[in-house]
């Protein structure tokens, strides 16, 4: 995905940063197990959020070990250890790589097209080994979903809304895949807004770069103000913030420190780096506001 | 069934004002107007928002006297020297001081298993724990049959042993509620200033 969820890191308490680290590290780790070497190079701070969210609701056991990592041989790490959450959150990574680089071989053109080619054995062969390892991955939706998603970016879609939601949608199925009962309501309408949230911030982040390379962005075909994108993400936040009051964080202190900072500081901190940004090049450019 | 007090968040000895206070965040999170959109989690707030009102209540009729299985909380009951009824609505009102000055007044014949506990509570409220502990233990020694006296014995102690886990709570409940608030900016800054000004410089111009 994109790396936009994560924590702000100094005002985690040490012992909730070790616990993010550890997860981080623990997921990465999976990823080597489940989807081969290659895949753990594809991690991003998004799915050790997912992965938090998912340990929560699924009351998993965790259990963290402090071992050497190769990438970091000489120092120590906490390690979570692996566990079906872990594994899960892994596969799902796998799958959602592969759909992004068939969407980047089906989004670009002429010699643009090679280096996503490249990657496309290397993809698709992560996400075979992670349905080998999960056959119950719900492959089929988040390729559907994406699918919609590229149908309405051919037709130029111009609401940024109907386009985000649709990415919404899928990272909603990735959040509630194999829960039941209240954990899969609250992990779907949380899923839901999250993703909804990382579409808008991700289409304002390249609003620059899609323009000089011509790629569909719906903030270029309808420019918003970055004051009422700024609203809108801490609308959706604020939904964000309502699952999150649901679900059960009994034991999981860490855990609850650690997924609230991310909703109330590291999104919206991250959503502000992004706007100002934006704000900044239009600025430079027209000498004002729009 | 769930004690009322975990369910709102607050200790046993928290004031009516904390406890009105930790309701009213608590209803205003799991308000259905935040769960419009969605059916399902509606739902599951509502059920939070019964065990919530369910809980409030409890304690308030606690509080008031109400319920029978009340007698933690309210030293009012179980007495029947006038001397110690008195003391007791002082407690009650929390006018510890006049209460500990007719406490020590008393002669010592008179200083039974209630005064022992009565004196414990008044230290307790002190922050004297050890004295506190030292009198309700004489409580029980004395009159080991009395339910008041041991409720308060375990009171003591299940309030020492909940520092360790008890001392995140406040930091959390603020912050999930969405961190600090703005009163609390407003005031640090504002003393911020006037100390500057003290020293004579400045830290907001305007005043």
């Amino acid at each position: 995905m994109f790396g936009y969820i994560k924590p702000f890191v100094p005002d985690l308490r040490v012992r909730e940063h070790e616990l993010y680290r550890a997860i981080y590290c623990g997921l990465c780790r999976s990823m080597g197990r489940c989807t081969g070497c290659a895949s753990r190079l594809t991690l991003s701070y998004d799915f050790a959020f997912l992965a938090a969210v998912r340990l929560v609701l699924e009351k998993q056991q965790m259990k963290v070990s402090v071992t050497r990592c190769a990438a970091s041989p000489l120092r120590r790490r906490p390690i979570m250890e692996d566990n079906p959450t872990l594994a899960y959150c892994a596969a799902a990574a796998a799958i959602l790589t592969r759909e992004k680089v068939r969407d980047d071989i089906s989004d670009s053109s002429g010699l643009s097209k090679l280096p996503p080619r490249l990657l496309w054995p290397a993809a698709s062969g992560m996400a075979k080994k992670a349905l080998r390892f999960d056959s119950t991955l719900p492959a089929f939706e988040i390729m559907e979903g994406l699918s919609q998603l590229s149908a309405l970016e051919k037709e130029k879609c111009t609401s940024v809304d109907s386009a985000a939601d649709c990415f919404g949608r899928v990272l909603s199925v990735v959040f509630s895949h194999g829960l039941s009962g209240s954990e899969r309501a609250i992990a779907a309408s949380l899923g839901h807004s999250i993703g909804r949230t990382v579409y808008v911030l991700d289409a304002a982040d390249d609003m620059e770069k899609d323009r000089k390379k011509n790629n569909y962005n719906p903030l270029n075909l309808e420019p918003i103000s970055p004051e009422s994108l700024s609203t809108a993400v801490r609308l959706e936040l604020k939904r964000a913030e309502s699952c999150i009051n649901l679900m059960d964080f009994e034991g999981m202190t860490e855990l609850r420190e650690l997924i609230c900072n991310i909703i109330y500081e590291g999104l919206p901190k991250e959503a502000d780096r992004i706007f100002n940004k934006s704000n900044e090049n239009i600025r430079n450019k027209d000498g004002s506001v729009i | 069934m769930k004690d009322p007090y975990s369910v709102l968040g607050v200790s046993r000895d928290a004031t009516d004002d904390e406890i009105k206070k930790a309701y009213r965040d608590l209803a205003r999170k799991y308000h259905p107007d935040n769960y419009q959109q969605d059916p399902n989690l509606a739902e599951l707030a509502g059920e939070k928002m019964k065990e919530i009102n369910e809980a409030y209540e409890r304690i308030q009729n606690e509080r008031s006297g109400k319920s029978s299985s009340s007698s933690s909380s309210s030293y009012g009951s179980g007495s029947s020297d006038p001397r110690f009824l008195e003391i007791r609505s002082l407690i009650n009102q929390r006018r510890y001081s006049e209460a500990e000055i007719r406490l020590d007044s008393m002669s010592s014949a008179d200083r039974g298993a209630e005064w022992n506990f009565l004196k414990a509570c008044v230290l307790a409220q002190r922050g004297h724990v050890f004295e506190a502990q030292k009198h309700i233990e004489t409580a029980c020694y004395m009159d080991p049959q009395n339910p008041e006296y041991r409720n308060a014995k375990e009171q003591l102690s299940r309030v020492a042993s909940g520092y360790s886990y008890g001392y995140g709570s406040p930091y959390n409940t603020t912050s999930s509620s969405g961190g600090v608030d703005m009163c609390s900016v407003c005031q640090t800054l504002w003393c911020l200033d006037c100390c500057c000004e003290l020293m004579g410089g400045d830290f907001i111009r305007c005043c």
